[in-house]
């Protein structure tokens, strides 16, 4: 893309090739990082059909008297008193699609003409920059082709297509980039397309996905992707779909949980070699490492499912252990008797039953740490609610408490159990030990 | 019988060669290893009883902890094949849209 440095600002676009990919909550939660860097942010919901964003900031913050469909409708002058926009912190500011209040009743014709949209947009986001200091934008577009997403792509330095690991949303995708391919192709300005893979579920590997998601960048989905990679792979979290609506920064909530770290990854991967600024120190330090950012990139499981799935694996690998033994103790037997006149019997039949043991002890720890993945599950879940709680003091019922104590109890109550197993395994031994001594 | 027993031979074959062929490189050295540790283990078996005591027992404990790390290895490449199936859907559903699309996968 041809980059115009002298802008003095950021912007970032998210698009779709189709709705409910989860673009708003990506939006508003990389805002929100944004703005602890610090940075002043202005997220601006352009989703003219749906007012997503702007339902989503306004059930928690009262709107100013501005909107985007107004300002790109009517195009103030320098001279104008700057528009009112809504502060959500400090250094976060929203601007609505349309008011609540007002029914967007016609549509605007200029909204289906590309490059009308991109000239009143890029001029808006000059405006404001020079009115409210805006240090980074971040928009949030309609879930499909539109007008608005094209000239998006085209203004914003870096424009994040949304999609999921499934074919209905690759097909939308590869509309959607079809749709940028004819519109740009032949212009001066290239828009920097990458993609996030959103809301994947646990079945998946990332070693086997990237594979897939790699072909296709090489042929249809990367014509505008110079990194030819998915810039994020980001997991499906049960608790960000629980909390949907509750809270628009659930990155707020969950400081390090690894859809925070996910976010704070694609931070660092868009904005550290053109504007650093941008991003917090922590954020810096912590992926400079590159041992850890690999770590972070390749986990397309959330803590939650892996905790789950091992519990249940390590319950279940536990239970065909025990019925594993009767076949043991069986083929035990007739050893015993093939290996009748052999002089090394005794030490074959050891070998026998230690290598069955250890495999036994390497089951029983696999149990433990599942035992422990419970308590893990219960404890995430805990702090979640227990920051939930704090950040919305007007919602603090006596349900909600209830909640709490049931979390709290249910998470000290899996997490003794695997103490309890240890000490119990401890004192068989101990007890062992003693009655083979005093014997 | 003797086409029953081609057939079981055959699959077996298929098995091993989709394994030998896998594009990662962890399983590939896993099925070469697997394949010399049982060559090794099916001359053990077959020379068994004309061994000496001592190199019986040392085959025997060998051949046992082959056994344990056999059931480990195998149940990691299952974990590791039924994981894969998922994508292996995905891909053929994103090859049929892209065909119908572009004319090519």
């Amino acid at each position: 893309m041809v980059m115009d440095k002298s802008r003095g600002y950021s912007s970032i676009a998210f698009v779709s090739g189709k709705g409910g990919v989860g673009k708003t909550t990506l939006a508003a939660n990389l805002a929100w990082l944004i703005s602890t860097a610090p940075a002043r942010v202005l997220l601006i919901d352009l989703d003219f059909q749906n007012l997503g964003c702007t339902g989503l900031i306004a059930a928690h913050y009262k709107l100013e008297n501005s909107d985007a469909l107004t300002l790109l409708r009517n195009q103030p002058e320098e001279k104008v008193q700057p528009p009112p926009l809504t502060q959500v912190t400090d250094n976060l500011q929203f601007l609505p699609a349309a008011l609540l209040v007002q029914e967007v009743k016609h549509r605007d014709a200029f909204l289906d003409a590309p490059e009308e949209v991109y000239q009143r947009l890029d001029r808006l986001l000059n405006r404001l920059h020079q009115s409210h200091s805006i240090d980074c934008f971040v928009l949030d577009c309609h879930g499909g082709i539109d007008a608005v997403s094209i000239a998006a792509a085209g203004i914003c330095d870096h424009t994040l297509v949304v999609t999921e690991a499934d074919t209905v949303t690759f097909a939308g995708t590869l509309g959607l980039v079809d749709t940028y391919y004819d519109e740009y192709i032949h212009s001066d300005r290239k828009p920097e397309i990458q993609y996030i893979v959103n809301r994947i579920p646990p079945k998946y590997k990332w070693k086997d996905l990237d594979r897939l998601y790699q072909a296709y960048l090489e042929k249809h989905l990367g014509r505008f992707t110079e990194s030819k990679a998915i810039l994020s792979y980001i997991p499906a979290e049960g608790y960000l779909a629980d909390s949907f609506g509750d809270y628009p920064f659930q990155v707020e909530l969950g400081r390090s949980a690894l859809f925070t770290r996910k976010l704070e990854l694609i931070l660092y991967s868009l904005l550290n070699d053109s504007n650093p600024k941008l991003l917090s120190k922590k954020v810096q330090e912590r992926f400079q490492k590159e041992r850890y950012a690999r770590k972070v990139r390749r986990q397309v499981i959330s803590n939650e499912a892996r905790n789950t799935r091992t519990a249940s694996t390590s319950y279940a690998l536990a239970s065909l252990y025990f019925l594993f033994l009767i076949p043991l103790y069986s083929s035990t037997y007739i050893l015993h008797e093939f290996l009748e006149s052999h002089q090394h019997r005794d030490t074959i039949e050891k070998t026998f039953i230690w290598s069955t043991l250890i495999l036994g002890l390497l089951i029983a720890i696999y149990f433990l740490i599942g035992v422990w993945r419970i308590a893990s599950y219960f404890r995430d879940k805990l702090k979640f609610q227990k920051a939930l709680f704090r950040a919305l003091p007007t919602e603090q019922t006596f349900w909600r408490r209830l909640n709490l104590w049931k979390l709290r109890a249910l998470y000290y109550g899996s997490a003794a159990g695997p103490v309890f197993i240890v000490l119990f395994g401890f004192s068989l031994i101990i007890g062992f030990v003693y009655l083979a001594l005093t014997s | 019988m003797y086409k029953e027993a081609h057939k079981g031979i055959q699959s077996i074959i298929a098995i091993w060669r989709k394994l030998a062929d896998d594009p990662e490189p962890s399983v590939r050295v896993l099925t070469l290893a697997a394949t010399i540790i049982g060559f090794l283990a099916l001359i053990a078996i077959l020379t068994f009883r004309f061994l000496p005591d001592e190199i019986q027992v040392i085959v025997g404990i060998a051949f046992m902890i082959c056994v344990v790390l056999f059931v480990a290895v195998a149940l990691w490449i299952a974990l590791r094949f039924s994981s894969r199936a998922p994508t292996k859907m995905l891909e053929a559903g994103f090859a049929n849209i892209s065909m119908q699309k572009y004319g090519s996968t």
